[in-house]
């Protein structure tokens, strides 16, 4: 649900989508789109509102029709809860902090590879790290994280440590678990932007007396600010409604949101106050993407 | 000083010989161009003056010093790129300080030189503007006055016009010319258009094949071009299979077909050796006018007259092989129609000897 926040970032391009959807030939093409859109997004979404505000009865599921504001009276009131919003904000934006300073240099790398063999060898690097299910992936971060894991280990082999780093089951383990997840989407995000940039802008700049690292700075960072919010916003969305990564890395530690859903919903069987929860998580990741959003566009010097 | 001394530069690109032994010398205020069909080196030459190549061998001396291992930015040189290459994401009063605010120049006197630098390429009141809001010409103009503000020692201008619509570039031809002349800044321009590189130079390189063929003024360059390759290259010419008839002293026959004419002599020729006879269109005269020449008077016959507005351009047969003359659009000279016997002539001297 929250991955559909991500689309703010190509929010420039809509009037394009406009001018094509004015021909009305063209329509028949999102037909299909927009079904599957509006039965398996808009109505469960809808729903989810209509719930979230219906009296909280244990295991029903149907809307009862029966408005109130306690489900979200109990969620402000409740420092348990609000707390977990806190939480996943800050989580979310952790994570995409650090994966764009892990992702930003690798996007480089690979988008000023300009022999093409070499380039469709990192590319395929990038993408083979999507190939695995999560899940999977998250149990070998575990072997390699773990108490008795790998790096704790060796660690204890040669003598640096006497007690087991607490390296997961913790918030560290949470971000790890999701930067390791999302570094792709960011990495994606950033190889075309940083691409598209015309090496004669850097070699202008450079002939105007600015060395590499101004250069990077005044040029070549401003003009991926596009790609960089595409690619923090994604993350930033795959990160706040995440529930397998901070669930198993966190080690039901790191309580954020979606872990109080899925409690609500799946242990105790309380649809409204889930849905409330999901609301107040959809409804705070779009204002902090608007926020950002606002903020980094003035950045990028009235170009994004 | 600030010349610009090029010894013996090669540049590979993997198996491509980019650039292969090239040797020139660019005088202080001079406008040297750099000219030369696609994929002839010209634009790697370029970058090697600007640092963004490191040469494979030889050096690039700028004003006297050894800048082939200094970064771009250490050289003082301006280069305009041929996309202009205006930075999008700032202003153009930002794109023109940008020099400045390298070299740490106080933002008081940074507005003081942006205005008058907008001033001298014509575009006061467009400091707000953003790259997608100026047209080909001015964003080539902000891309000008963005290098000269930091009064480098060296402009560069790779193609600087090839974006532009045919009459914006006769235009800026010439305005780019006086600028260059009234700065006097060594500029090195590089081109593959040989009308722009004989109106703006004071001397053309021409290059072939990574290769530099020839260095003179364009007068030079036109009239006494090295080889086939140059004589073929800038302008039209007749270029007719002959061979050398006698030799000596400061004479010189030439034999084509059955017809003997004197040509100018030149160094390492000998009787019966084959040789090329190269004459432009222009300097070909015919009738009257060729009558009234002392030179070279022969008869041909015309195979196709065009009609060209400002000149009338026949191609003739002579002796076997084709000839083409273009004659002024005027009263005084012969209309002749397809088939016609005519009197063609040239002066000695605007005959050349290719030897190859
Ligand atoms: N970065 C590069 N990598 C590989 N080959 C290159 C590179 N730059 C240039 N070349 C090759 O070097 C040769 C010379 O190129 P250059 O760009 O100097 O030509 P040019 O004279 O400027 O041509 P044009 O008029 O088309 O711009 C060409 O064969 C080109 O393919
Ligand atoms: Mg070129």
């Amino acid at each position: 649900m929250a991955l559909a926040t991500a689309q703010a970032g190509h929010m420039p391009q809509l009037p394009d989508v406009r001018r094509i959807l004015a021909d009305s030939r063209l329509y028949w093409l999102v037909l299909p789109a927009f079904v599957f859109f509006l039965i398996f997004f808009v109505i469960p979404t809808v729903s989810l509102f209509l719930i979230s505000f219906d009296k909280s009865v244990a295991g029903v599921v149907d809307i009862q029709w029966d408005f109130t504001l306690k489900n979200y009276i109990r969620f402000f009131n409740r420092s348990l809860y609000y707390e977990a919003a806190i939480r996943s904000i800050g989580l979310a934006a952790i994570v995409s902090v650090v994966t764009l300073a892990l992702g930003y240099p690798l996007a480089y790398f690979v988008a000023k590879t300009r022999h093409p063999g070499r380039n469709t060898f990192y590319m395929i690097l990038v993408l083979s790290a999507m190939q695995l299910d999560m899940v999977i992936r998250l149990f070998g971060l575990m072997v390699l994280m773990g108490d008795n894991g790998v790096i704790n280990g060796i660690l204890r082999d040669i003598g640096a440590i006497r007690e087991p780093l607490p390296l997961m089951y913790n918030f560290f383990g949470a971000v790890v678990g999701l930067v390791q997840f999302t570094l792709p989407f960011m990495v994606l995000s950033l190889i075309g932007i940083i691409r598209s940039i015309h090496p004669s802008l850097e070699e202008a700049a450079r002939s105007l007396g600015a060395n590499r690292w101004t250069t990077f700075w005044r040029i070549t960072f401003p003009l991926s600010m596009p790609g960089i919010l595409a690619g923090t916003l994604l993350v930033f969305a795959i990160s706040i409604s995440s529930y397998v990564v901070p669930a198993l890395m966190g080690g039901w530690k790191v309580i954020v949101m979606p872990l109080h859903i899925y409690q609500q919903i799946a242990e105790m069987g309380k649809w409204q106050f889930g849905a409330t929860i999901a609301v107040v998580l959809f409804v705070t990741s779009m204002i902090a993407v608007y926020i950002y959003q606002r903020f980094a566009a003035r950045t990028a010097g009235g170009r994004a | 000083m600030s010349d610009v001394e090029l010894s013996s530069l090669t540049k590979r690109f993997g198996e491509t010989l980019a650039v292969d032994d090239v040797s020139l010398r660019v005088e202080e205020g001079e406008f040297f161009s750099l000219l030369g069909p696609s994929g002839c080196g010209k634009t790697t030459t370029l970058r090697m003056i600007a640092g963004f190549v490191r040469p494979n061998e030889g050096q690039v001396f700028i004003g006297g010093e050894d800048m082939t291992l200094l970064p771009p930015e250490k050289r003082g040189i301006g280069i305009v790129f041929q996309n202009y290459a205006i930075f999008p994401h700032m202003t153009v009063f930002d794109n023109i300080a940008f020099g400045l605010k390298m070299r740490k120049v106080p933002k008081r006197e940074i507005r003081g030189r942006v205005g008058k630098a907008l001033e001298q390429v014509n575009l006061d009141g467009y400091e707000r503007r953003y790259q997608r809001e100026l047209s080909g010409g001015e964003q080539q103009r902000v891309a000008l006055a963005r290098v000269l503000i930091t009064e480098p020692k060296i402009l560069l201008l790779d193609e600087p016009l090839s974006a532009l619509d045919k009459k914006l570039r006769e235009e800026m031809k010439y305005w780019i010319k006086g600028l260059q002349h009234s700065l006097r800044i060594t500029t090195v321009y590089v081109t593959h258009d040989q009308g722009e590189a004989l109106t703006m130079s004071d001397r053309i390189a021409v290059m072939n094949q990574a290769r530099v063929v020839q260095i003179g003024a364009p007068d030079t360059i036109y009239e006494h071009p090295a080889d086939r390759f140059v004589t073929d290259f800038i302008g039209e010419s007749n270029i007719l299979e002959a061979r050398i008839a006698a030799v000596g002293g400061n004479e010189c026959r030439i034999a084509v077909g059955g017809v003997e004419f004197a040509v100018p002599p030149r160094d390492g020729i000998e009787a019966g050796q084959a040789v090329g006879f190269v004459v432009r269109p222009e300097r070909v005269l015919i009738g009257p006018a060729a009558q009234a020449i002392d030179g070279t008077r022969l008869t041909a016959t015309v195979i196709d007259r065009s009609y060209q507005g400002a000149i009338i351009r026949y191609r003739m047969q002579l002796e076997g092989q084709e000839i083409v003359a273009e004659v002024p659009n005027r009263p005084d000279q012969p209309d002749l129609a397809d088939g016609a016997e005519a009197t063609i002539g040239w002066t000695v001297a605007s005959g050349e000897l290719l030897v190859d």
